[in-house]
């Protein structure tokens, strides 16, 4: 019995980081993964806050879920969401406003954040706190491994220095580097993100199918409730 | 001053498109592009809903919510905006609840293609986005109205062009892992490189 | 299910919640903002000491050193309607925040002499004087113009001829990371040293990058024509004759203690 409440937390937390990845196979959350990732500073705050946000929303619609009328329902967990947004954005324009400036409108733009939502819709409103909570997580970290993975190569890359260390000895300070800029604009995101849905899907063959069922099924549930 | 408001359309358009150049409403872009019709009609959804919603979001930011705005009121001192985020939401979603209103009445054959994407515009990022960039963008009423076309155009004119080049790809030879999702972000991805040759464009 | 749905339930749950968020919202901003403001406060002090070149860029410093440091220097309110020194505002309750977008202390600018797109113009603004004894060496101003995405601001210092650049900070700005944002390398805002600010006519001599056969006395940043740019015809307006021109010339001509 423990042991199978065991197991299924664990798929709970686990099966989001590769599986069912938000952003690889549910294509969801992409807008805030490519634009905040021009350097590994910012993208690693981004997902602090996505994570936040997404545990506080998940665990308070769970604990709601008895009480929310249906017809209200969708305003009740947008107001949570843009609450809790709300105070994350605060919180990082008083403790790190360098890397709030750097943000800007994209922590705002959490609350349209599809991961956010999707969750609170198809997890929260039917699970107890604790499978939400772990929910929350798993989908808040499968979501930061991409944003930290490709803000790491973008800014290796585009400036040759991670977290503003330099790595990569640059060539106009005497090194061997020759930083690629285009890296920094929004283009090189997509390529990058092209090359690791192409990994993913080469080592899990299993996705390929499962991703093509959820397009040609219903795409807006693969986008927002 | 025309011409102003025609390079802020122009500008929101074209260098500054929300999609390709902030990747704004990009999991809409990628989900709703398989066919250029659904791709058009939901373009058309997105101008609409962000000719309203950027506007009608810069009266309440002027009058409401920006440091000093209440002064009108005899308030002074009092700085609201950190609302923006709650209500700016809450206008685009009654827009999006008003327009589906709208069409079901007037247009029942739009709303019957449109119907299922319409929901998606309420957490569609690029509404939101458009907002937000106006309140950092700092501009005025006749502005927002430029803005709020000129970058839901944008948002048009990318997923339009991508959802023709998909339609094409769809039946080309690529690699098992790439096809579908991959190759989506390829194609973006090259579209965004173009767009950001647009850039160097000055007025 | 019914008895879920009843109108009652509907707006009790609804007050509920609305309640709560609001309650959480407001304690978190009425928690932060003295947080936020005391942060931008200290940051704008530091780009004073930076651009007069009395901290180095970059370099670690407490929040007590950085206002001892500050408080130094003389502050000063500027009138820039009748270009010389004010005594109307008091320097100690003067807010920078209100100064530049309050309607009641801000003029509307000609178009055509909008260069840096402000919209308004404040009429008072803070200059701050480092003295030796009783000479003027440095005088710092505020500048700030829109940038490419949001406004640039930074401080701009000048020798004690009122007409040469002896350095440049800037803290608050959202140009494109990696791109837009390299005008805060050290290196780049090192080369405005020395820079003309006005010609032996008293017209505004300053530019960013060569032009034609005159060589670039500050390089153009690659890559970020429009944020170079936006800083160039932002100094060039704060200099100019809708900006500080008329203080500076005054400063020239009667140089007041």
């Amino acid at each position: 019995m423990i042991q199978r409440l065991i197991a299924t937390s664990r798929n709970t937390l686990l099966a989001p980081l590769l599986d069912n990845n938000p952003i690889t196979l549910q294509v969801l959350g992409l807008c805030s993964a490519l634009a905040v990732t021009s350097s590994l500073r910012p993208a690693i705050f981004m997902s602090v806050a996505v994570i936040s946000v997404l545990v506080f929303a998940n665990v308070t619609v769970s604990l709601l879920r008895h009480v929310i009328p249906q017809s209200i329902r969708l305003i009740i967990e947008v107001t949570l969401i843009a609450s809790a947004v709300i105070v994350v954005d605060e919180v990082l324009k008083a403790f790190v406003p360098d890397v709030a400036a750097i943000l800007s409108v994209f922590v705002g733009l959490i609350i349209t954040n599809c991961i956010v939502l999707a969750r609170v819709e198809s997890f929260a409103m039917h699970h107890g706190v604790w499978a939400s909570l772990l929910d929350a997580l798993g989908n808040g970290l499968g979501y930061a491994w991409i944003l930290l993975l490709v803000g790491a190569i973008r800014e290796l890359l585009g400036a040759g220095s991670l977290l503003g260390q330099e790595i990569l000895p640059l060539a106009e300070s005497g090194g061997w580097f020759e930083p690629n800029q285009l890296m920094l604009l929004t283009p090189s995101a997509f390529f990058l993100l092209a090359l690791l849905v192409w990994t993913i899907r080469s080592l899990r063959p299993v996705q390929r199918s499962q991703s093509d069922q959820i397009r040609s099924d219903n795409p807006p549930s693969g986008a927002a409730p | 001053m025309t011409g102003d408001l025609v390079i802020i359309a122009f500008r929101a358009i074209f260098i500054e498109n929300l999609a390709l150049n902030f990747l704004l409403g990009v999991c809409t872009y990628i989900a709703v592009s398989q066919r250029v019709a659904t791709a058009l009609g939901l373009g058309m959804a997105v101008t609409v809903v962000q000719t309203i919603t950027v506007p009608v979001n810069n009266l309440i930011y002027r009058n409401l919510l920006e440091p000093e705005a209440l002064r009108w009121a005899g308030v002074v001192g009092l700085d609201l905006s950190f609302l923006r985020f709650i209500t700016f939401i809450g206008v685009i979603a009654a827009g999006v609840q008003i327009l589906e209103l709208t069409l079901d009445r007037y247009f029942p054959r739009l709303q019957h293609s449109l119907g299922v994407y319409l929901p998606l515009l309420t957490v569609n990022c690029a509404i939101l986005g458009g907002s937000l960039f106006m309140v950092q963008r700092d501009y005025s009423f006749s502005e927002s109205v430029a803005y709020g076309f000129g970058s839901g155009a944008g948002w048009a004119l990318a997923i339009v062009l991508f959802a023709t080049i998909r339609e094409r790809i769809d039946e080309s030879e690529v690699p098992e892992g790439l096809r579908g999702l991959g190759l989506a972000f390829v194609v973006t991805g090259i579209l965004a490189l173009g767009f950001a040759g647009l850039r160097g464009l000055e007025f | 299910m019914t008895e879920r749905e009843s109108v009652a339930r509907t707006l009790g749950v609804a007050a509920i919640v609305a309640v709560f968020c609001s309650l959480m919202v407001s304690l978190a901003v009425l928690w932060l903002r003295p947080i936020q403001l005391a942060y931008l406060s200290i940051e704008r002090n530091r780009a004073v000491l930076e651009a007069s070149g009395l901290i180095e860029p970059a370099t670690e410093l407490t929040e007590q050193q950085i206002v001892d440091r500050f408080l130094g220097l003389d502050t000063r309110i500027v009138d820039l309607d009748s270009g010389t020194f004010s005594d109307a505002v008091s320097t100690t309750s003067f807010d920078f925040r209100a100064a530049i977008n309050d309607p009641d202390l801000t003029r509307p600018i000609q178009d055509e002499l909008d260069i840096a797109n402000l919209g308004r113009r404040p009429v008072y603004l803070p200059a701050y004087l480092l003295r030796n004894g009783s000479t003027i060496e440095q005088i710092v101003l505020p500048i700030y113009g829109q940038g490419m995405w949001a406004t640039i601001h930074g401080f701009i210092s000048l020798r004690a001829d009122f007409a040469t650049v002896e350095g440049v900070a800037f803290y608050e700005h959202g140009e494109t990371p990696g791109i837009g944002d390299r005008f805060l390398n050290p290196e780049w805002l090192a080369q405005w040293r020395g820079q003309p600010a006005y010609d032996e006519n008293e017209r505004v001599a300053f530019r960013i990058g060569a032009d034609g056969g005159r060589p670039a006395g500050i390089d153009a940043i690659t890559g970020a024509t429009v944020t170079t740019s936006a800083i160039e015809d932002l100094v060039r307006y704060w200099l100019g004759d809708d900006g500080f021109g008329p203080f500076l010339a005054y400063m020239r001509r009667e140089a007041p203690q």
